[in-house]
């Protein structure tokens, strides 16, 4: 039972990197902290649901390419919302900058509810990705394991850009000193904008990917961002890296807890936060 | 090439420049001399627009004004910044650091090879992470980096603060070689040794506004200048002989 749970625990991780990554990878160029972030995941999940049925529904390549559809149309409005709004702000007031993507949480939720309506929705997995596998005995939904499967790629491709292109080490530059960026001569906002995009581009991608795991609804935001800023803040907030470690921690703690004190699951991950913050505030004072 | 008439800048509501006059010709180097706090810092960054804004007067490089042109744009129009605290970027390796700028200039004097054979310790340390250099050795990576820019000027802010006396020699022997390429440089610089060994002409600065202008032989025969502004720098020639 411990190694299913186990199991579960590094899918739900994987998931929640997928959102937490976009987060920190906005926050450590922009030093914006994006509440509309759990909105994209939410926009995500309901334009699958639209899609679904009418591109190859039941297939395999249908569901990809609808996944993929919603992730990009997620990132056109993310890209809308930096170079419309946030561009104006980055120079404000953090109080001010967090109203503004509050205020966008609010928008895209009423959005939302005008769109699809307040009612539960559910998609389904496609056939070809229905069933399960055996494994030492235990079954293991295929759906689950082929979004593990996804989430692992979007890690391995995310590091290799960060790691090995230009645009990596723009953007790694950019979460070091961003005014430097601009004193040699490099235009940042396509930087912003590029990041904000990509960063929506997973949060839809991964909205896309739960759809059909639970139902969709208009309060899926706050369930989200809930998660992925607890993996931010235990990761450090701008790391890529501290992020996938945590994102894989609190979902097997999560999953693991579950199984022994059942009633204190969620409360895992803030007392591991907690203890985070209390070690690293002694690092930090020596 | 580079001309400051009658600069007044200010941070926020905090006024820091009060009048500048400050030019640069073609392959000169000019040294802004002035006490802790005179307006040096400020000065520069009012070339390149950083942080303070131009209230009064003009910036003006090859004829184009700057003021007001956002940073990128005052880089690319030719001008190479090397910030006070270098400003590295510290995680990134040394390698990384001077893959992020691009050449923006007609010259193309300075590529990689070229800034690697400037500065042989950067290509040693090249797959390391900057955040761990010396301070030295990131002063090497800054210009450098900014060098790859090719910038037809170079302006250097107080190149020596906080380095060790064998460091100051190493990049004194930058700025000669730099030179001796033909690189326009502005430097502010407290520095007696670099004053002497590399300026052509000097400015002095106090309290925001220019007080003096001419060659370091005018500055030595003007008393009551040198004086007043080089105490600080005779102090630091003793020093550096005990």
């Amino acid at each position: 039972m411990l190694f299913v749970q186990i199991v579960n625990g590094l899918m739900e991780g994987v998931m929640l990197f997928m959102v937490a990554s976009g987060l920190t990878l906005i926050f450590g160029v922009s030093r914006i902290v994006n509440f509309a972030h759990g909105s994209f995941f939410m926009l995500g999940a309901f334009l699958t649901y639209q899609f679904a049925p009418h591109i190859l529904p039941g297939t395999m390549l249908g569901f990809v390419l609808t996944v993929i559809m919603a992730g990009m149309l997620t990132a056109f409005v993310g890209a809308c919302f930096e170079v419309i709004v946030l561009r104006r702000i980055y120079h404000a007031e953090e109080l001010l900058q967090l109203i503004v993507t509050v205020g966008m949480v609010m928008i895209m939720r009423d959005v939302v509810r005008v769109v699809w309506g307040m009612n539960d929705l559910a998609t389904a997995i496609p056939d070809a990705m229905s069933g399960a596998v055996n494994v030492d005995s235990y079954w293991f939904p295929i759906y689950n394991l082929g979004v593990m499967g996804i989430g692992l790629l979007v890690v391995v491709v995310l590091w290799a850009v960060v790691r090995f292109t230009r645009v990596g080490v723009l953007l790694r530059a950019a979460t070091d000193d961003r005014g430097m960026v601009a004193l040699l001569g490099i235009n940042q906002a396509y930087i912003f904008t590029g990041v904000f995009a990509s960063g929506s581009l997973l949060a839809g991608i991964a909205g896309g990917l739960a759809a059909p795991l639970g139902s969709i609804n208009f309060l899926l935001d706050t369930t989200v961002i809930t998660g992925a800023f607890l993996v931010v803040v235990i990761g450090g907030l701008g790391s890529l890296s501290g992020a996938f470690a945590a994102a894989l921690a609190i979902g097997v703690l999560k999953a693991v807890g579950v199984l022994y004190f059942p009633r204190a699951a969620m409360v895992t991950a803030f007392v591991i936060m907690a203890i985070v913050l209390i070690v690293r505030s002694f690092k930090a004072r020596g | 090439m580079l001309i400051m008439k009658d600069v007044w800048a200010s941070y926020g509501h905090i006024e820091a420049l009060h009048g500048i006059n400050l030019e640069v010709h073609a392959g000169e180097v000019v040294c802004l001399i002035g006490r802790n706090g005179a307006g040096k810092t400020s000065t520069v960054r009012a070339i390149v627009q950083d942080e303070i804004r131009v209230m009064k007067g003009t910036v003006e490089f090859f004829g184009k004004s700057l003021v007001n042109l956002p940073r990128r744009e005052v880089i690319r129009s030719g001008i190479g910044y090397v910030p006070e605290d270098r400003r590295v970027f510290a995680s990134l390796t040394v390698a990384e650091n001077l893959s992020v700028p691009r050449s923006y200039g007609t010259s193309r004097l300075f590529d990689l090879n070229e800034v690697y054979e400037l500065f042989p310790k950067l290509k040693e340390l090249r797959a390391r992470v900057a955040g761990v250099l010396s301070g030295g050795e990131q002063q090497m990576l800054s210009i450098a980096r900014s060098l790859l820019t090719n910038p037809q000027l170079l302006v250097l802010d107080e190149p020596h603060e906080g380095l060790a006396p064998v460091i100051t020699q190493q990049v004194i022997a930058a700025v000669n070689r730099l030179k001796s390429k033909g690189v326009s440089m502005l430097i502010s610089e407290q520095h007696v040794r670099l004053i002497r060994e590399c300026a052509d002409r000097v400015y002095v600065i106090d309290r925001g506004h220019t007080v003096f202008t001419g060659t370091v032989e005018e500055l030595d025969a003007n008393t009551e200048i040198a004086r007043k502004y080089l105490m600080v720098t005779r102090d630091s020639i003793t020093s550096e002989r005990m």
